[in-house]
């Protein structure tokens, strides 16, 4: 018999478990060692984290984290692919859990059921080697930015929203690159940021985002191939464009990672009111003489006169019969619009009262204001225009369940 | 003075939904820079909401502004003169996941 040499580590059930990446040129039993001694966190168990959890899971990690606050819902299952119809209803992090268990068995899976915070972040962050940005909302971004500034990590972030998303490394300190405050100093407004809950995502392109999220942290802990700091792809589905974009160096004026950071030790908290979900915060812009309850429209016997301002895609679900369309966009920019002005003047007038719905109840606020301000000269309109508090959700939950929720 | 302008990420929202715009400056005087392109675009091309894309003389925060595929970071932001069919990319950032 002839002696053979092997200068690994790895056992010949890994061997054949990782035959075919151990087998690309680039990669060999180098690199799948190095993931052997490799640990990843996957921040938000949703469209990203799923897809990137079950790439991680399945490549040969010693350690996985998970975070999420949240529980599987119906609506995540089009795009959230590491849960399925039985775990709704469980919190995400076990889902993901059991399936990245059911995948590989010998992964030690970490999870963490709760809402990332300044005060919890960094004891997590720092246990692992590489973070991945799976979230859905801006608080926590430059939350998970700072931390991994702060703990020296590098930072696989990917966003999407309907057909398109974006994909970088940020704080890749090898190559100088920037965070994502070097690149957004400041916020944008609360009113200009979209959610999925709100404007939709297809999930083929959570999967591609969340896939090439695992490929980056899986090149950044093998140090293989180019890692995309410095640079963001952008992809958009509609179009099926993918292209790479050139970004600024690290930048020696950020609060963080610059040369006299004001963020030093944590991040700091976030500003007062901002949420850290994307669901939407409720607002309150009326007075309750306003508004009116679901339980109020459905009791009300008043030749009504309602005014429904989703988006067609919305009304397309399900609406009220004879009500009128007026969607936001219209009713906000309507400057010179007259023979709209005219159809509503005509509507109220005849009318004993006029209800404003949407699906949730704050666009029908704004709804209400507008309103007011395009016919002011109407007769009692301050007594007569309502909205439907809780929108077309609360006319589900209170008044008729048959009414499709989304 | 021929331009291509594009704008992704939801920033088309704010132009009809048009995400490819192909343009021609009128001559000038001075020389365009990105600063007087934004002018003319919210004198021209902004169809609502100016707010959600403009703030001051520049863009608002979270909108990135590519010179031909590159950070205007990388090259005088505000300032950068415009040349004849430069590639113009405005892209708003995504948050949801």
């Amino acid at each position: 018999m002839t002696n053979y040499v092997r200068n690994h580590s790895l056992s010949n059930d890994e061997i054949q478990r990782y035959s075919r990446q151990l087998i690309i040129s680039e990669f060999g039993v180098n690199a799948q060692e190095r993931l052997k001694s490799s640990s990843a966190l996957i921040i938000g168990c949703g469209g990203l984290g799923s897809p990137a959890a079950l790439y991680l899971a399945s490549c040969g990690l010693s350690r996985l984290g998970l975070v999420d606050h949240d529980n599987v819902d119906k609506s995540n299952l089009h795009r959230q692919i590491v849960h399925n119809e039985t775990t709704v209803g469980r919190t995400k992090v076990d889902s993901a859990r059991l399936t990245c268990s059911q995948i590989n068995s010998s992964l030690q899976i970490d999870t963490y059921n709760l809402l990332l915070t300044h005060e919890n972040i960094m004891d997590i962050v720092k246990q692992y080697d590489v973070i991945l940005d799976c979230t859905d909302n801006v608080i926590t971004r430059y939350l998970i930015n700072d931390a991994c500034v702060l703990c020296r990590k590098p930072l696989v972030s990917a966003s999407v929203i309907r057909f398109e998303g974006q994909l970088t490394v940020w704080n890749y300190i090898e190559k100088n690159g920037p965070c994502y405050r070097c690149l957004y100093p400041q916020a944008p407004p609360a009113e200009t940021v979209s959610t999925c809950s709100d404007v939709g995502i297809l999930g083929p392109v959570c999967g591609t985002l969340g896939s090439l999220q695992a490929l980056e942290a899986i090149k950044i802990l093998t140090k293989v191939g180019d890692i995309l700091s410095n640079r963001m792809l952008l992809v958009d589905g509609l179009s099926m464009s993918f292209r790479t974009i050139k970004l600024r160096n690290r930048q020696s004026t950020c609060a963080v990672c610059g040369t006299n950071p004001t963020i030093i030790d944590q991040p700091p908290p976030p500003p007062l009111g901002q949420c850290s979900n994307d669901q939407p915060c409720r607002r309150n812009l009326l007075n309750s003489n306003e508004r009116m309850t679901a339980d109020d429209l459905a009791k009300s016997t008043a030749a009504s006169f309602i005014i429904d301002v989703r988006p067609e895609q919305e009304l397309n679900i399900a609406h009220f019969e004879n009500s009128f369309h007026l969607p936001m966009d219209r009713l906000l920019y309507n400057n010179n619009d007259e023979q709209l002005r005219n159809e509503l003047r005509t509507n109220i007038e005849k009318h004993q009262q006029i209800v404003i719905v949407c699906r949730r109840g704050n666009d029908s606020q704004l709804a209400v204001k507008r309103l007011k301000e395009l016919l002011p000269d109407i007769d009692n309109i301050d007594e007569k225009v309502k909205d439907l508090v809780g929108g077309f959700q609360a006319w589900h939950t209170d008044i008729d369940s048959t009414f499709p929720l989304y | 003075m021929h331009l291509t302008l594009e704008f992704a990420g939801g920033a088309e929202l704010l132009f009809g939904k048009q995400k490819n715009h192909s343009i021609d400056l009128p001559d000038n005087n001075s020389p365009w820079t990105i600063r007087t392109l934004l002018v003319w675009i919210r004198e021209n091309l902004l169809r609502e909401r100016p707010e959600l894309f403009i703030q001051g003389d520049s863009v608002r925060p979270g909108i990135l502004v590519l010179i031909n595929d590159t950070d205007w970071e990388l090259f005088d932001g505000l300032n950068y003169q415009l040349k004849a069919n430069d590639n113009i990319l405005f892209v708003s950032t995504l948050h949801g996941g």
